[in-house]
């Protein structure tokens, strides 16, 4: 499912909740990034190409495998 | 939903207000800016990475003198050439002043950071259709929105991300502002301004998507028409509502920039290995083979007459020229590779993609960008009535619209705020907040999805658009029944309500068009007649509803 966010890569910099064309990602209690509307990912890669820890890597959603 | 999500009204002034912050928007918020007007943007996402040039733009479509293939590229042939591409539905002086401009706007961009030649100074250059090369191709497409959103910034020009506007402020006809609301806070915006220019994309939502999954667009799902939408109910004038474009794309595989094989050779053969385009190269001329709603008809017709499915066959395309596309798209790579599809050696399934109401079905405009309410403009994807535009005409449209605002709004004097229809606004979508119950707009989203793609889809005939009318009518009561269960729903609920006015307007203008041509085929009218249909409809909002009616195309009024 995309995104998928690498943990141990992530330095939680919010960049890819910032400029998701979708708003996929949502921010939890501790500031910490979450893919969670996952149905709503275009499939642009704009997270992947712009993770300045190359962190993001956008999966295809089920339907498209 | 709670109330608490709204937060109050801010009022915010600019002289000139952009509303869409992409390709166009952009262009348009740096040339105000160079005419030092007070510029500000308003986006629904993130200008950094929003509408269809999110992550690049790799082709751009003009005239180019310094790689210059020939004496027939001139702007009137590429005018005279791209108006085919809409079967004449367009309008040619506009498309020449694209053809001519795009250059400048391309060095302009060049001169921000953008690369546009290859490392010896050289361009790469296509064949798209008749004599001229006019297709440029930018290897290094993809930071194109990260260069102009920095040049924005660096100029000091506002941007309100992830706001929504839902409604133009308006004042005697006059477009004086607009309304919006933040997406992630619910914070209310009123602007003020002396002049607006819309450029919020084309219409990418109505249509089902291959997977069926609402947001599984070709091109970006949340250009919803909101500024085709917001610009009817302020009694501004749209075109050709009834027309669009569609991909052809890998089965299940909702992406764009699957067009290029065709321009670099690969074959697209049908289910018995004929040339799929050989057929309907006989009954279009060649020019027209390589525009990118033909493979889409054809395809979607292979299939109805029972010869597919179809596929496209790489195996002739040398590698280097393979690598051009795919590393365009990761996604594609990522697709071939699950599905277990190795290019080199297998065919690739490829099915017709959802429409997509753009290419001159919009805001009417004309080559100003002016639309027909005063101190309006328009470009970009929601322009209405110039044609096939794409990258190249919102570089240049949006240029020019942001220039000819300026000047608006150096001789018109800000307005005073119009906080009758602000409270209006609020009511709007404290109503959707507060209903419990109710249609949740994902399920008002697939139905109007459903609807289209039945009834004013590929085929179109009477019955269907009769009957496809009627349940539209139904889906605007559903509308008034909307509830969300957070309020980041709010702006899907909102684009929703937008979307099934534009099935609407395609489905009356549709209707009204008794013939054939470009997307717009009707199966009890499968001709195109251009004595009686070489014209726009118009839609606008009269008090007794929505009305349509016939204008003869720009340049062709005195035959």
């Amino acid at each position: 499912m995309p995104p998928i966010i690498d943990r141990t890569k992530c330095d939680g910099c919010q960049i890819c909740y910032e400029i998701c064309p979708c708003d996929v990602f949502i921010l939890d209690d501790r500031g910490s990034v979450e893919a969670h509307y996952n149905d709503e990912c275009w499939h642009c890669c704009a997270c992947e190409m712009d993770c300045p820890k190359g962190a993001i890597r956008v999966g295809l959603h089920y339907m498209m495998k | 939903m709670s109330q608490s999500f709204l937060n109050p009204s801010e009022t915010i002034d600019a002289d000139v207000l952009i509303i869409g912050g992409g390709l166009a928007g952009c262009m348009a918020a740096l040339s105000a800016g160079e005419k030092n007007a007070n510029v500000k943007i308003v986006e629904k996402a993130n200008v950094r990475r929003s509408g269809g040039a999110a992550t690049g733009i790799f082709s751009f479509r003009g005239v180019f003198p310094d790689a210059s293939s020939g004496p027939e590229e001139t702007p009137e042939r590429f005018a005279e050439e791209f108006a085919q591409l809409t079967d004449g539905i367009a309008n040619v002086k506009a498309l020449e002043i694209i053809g001519r401009e795009l250059y400048e706007r391309m060095r302009y961009l060049e001169g921000l950071g953008f690369k546009i030649r290859n490392e010896d100074g050289t361009f790469s250059k296509f064949q798209q259709g008749g004599k001229g090369r006019w297709l440029l191709y930018v290897k290094e497409g993809g930071n194109l929105k990260l260069i102009l959103e920095k040049a924005v910034r660096d100029r000091h020009i506002e941007i309100l991300n992830r706001v929504m506007i839902t409604d133009l402020m308006t004042h005697e006809g006059r477009v004086t502002g607009a309304y919006g609301v933040n997406v992630r806070t619910g914070q209310l915006l009123v602007f003020r301004a002396r002049s607006v220019v819309l450029t919020t994309g084309p219409v990418n939502r109505a249509y089902r998507s291959a997977t069926g999954v609402l947001h599984h667009t070709a091109q970006p799902p949340h250009d919803t028409g909101d500024g085709h939408a917001m610009a009817y109910r302020a009694g501004v004038k749209l075109v050709n509502m009834e027309f669009g474009s569609s991909l052809i794309y890998p089965k299940d595989m909702p992406q764009a920039g699957l067009w290029a094989p065709i321009l670099l050779g690969a074959k697209l053969v049908n289910a018995s290995g004929e040339l799929v385009m050989k057929r309907y190269g006989e009954t279009k001329s060649d020019k027209e083979v390589s525009h990118q709603t033909v493979p889409s008809l054809a395809v979607d017709k292979e299939i109805r007459d029972g010869r597919g499915p179809c596929f496209f066959d790489f195996t002739q395309i040398p590698e280097e020229r393979l690598g051009i596309f795919l590393d365009d798209r990761p996604m594609f790579r990522r697709y071939f590779q699950e599905r277990g599809i190795d290019i080199r050696k297998d065919l690739v399934e490829m099915e017709p993609g959802e429409l997509r109401v753009r290419n001159g079905a919009g805001i009417l405009i004309n080559e100003n960008a002016e639309t027909s309410a005063p101190g309006l403009y328009v470009a970009g994807e929601s322009e209405g009535g110039i044609g096939y535009t794409a990258a190249h005409g919102a570089l240049v449209l949006g240029w020019r619209a942001g220039a000819h605002a300026a000047e608006f709004a150096e001789s018109h004097p800000l307005p005073a705020a119009n906080l009758g229809n602000g409270a209006r606004q609020r009511e709007c979508i404290l109503q959707i907040l507060e209903r419990s119950g109710g249609i949740r707009p994902r399920d008002l989203g697939i139905k109007l999805q459903n609807i289209m793609s039945t009834y004013a889809g590929y085929v179109r005939n009477k019955i269907g658009l009769e009957t496809g009318l009627k349940r539209i009518s139904r889906l605007q009561r559903d509308c008034e029944q909307l509830a969300v269960r957070e309020g980041r729903e709010m702006m899907e609920a909102l684009e929703v309500k937008n979307l099934v006015l534009i099935g609407e307007m395609v489905m009356r203008a549709a209707l009204m068009r008794t013939e054939s041509r470009v997307n717009h085929f009707r199966s009890d009218f499968p001709l195109r007649d251009d004595e009686h249909w070489l014209k726009y409809i118009v839609i606008r909002k009269e008090k007794d509803g929505m009305n349509l009616s016939l204008k003869e195309i720009p340049g062709r009024e005195r035959r």
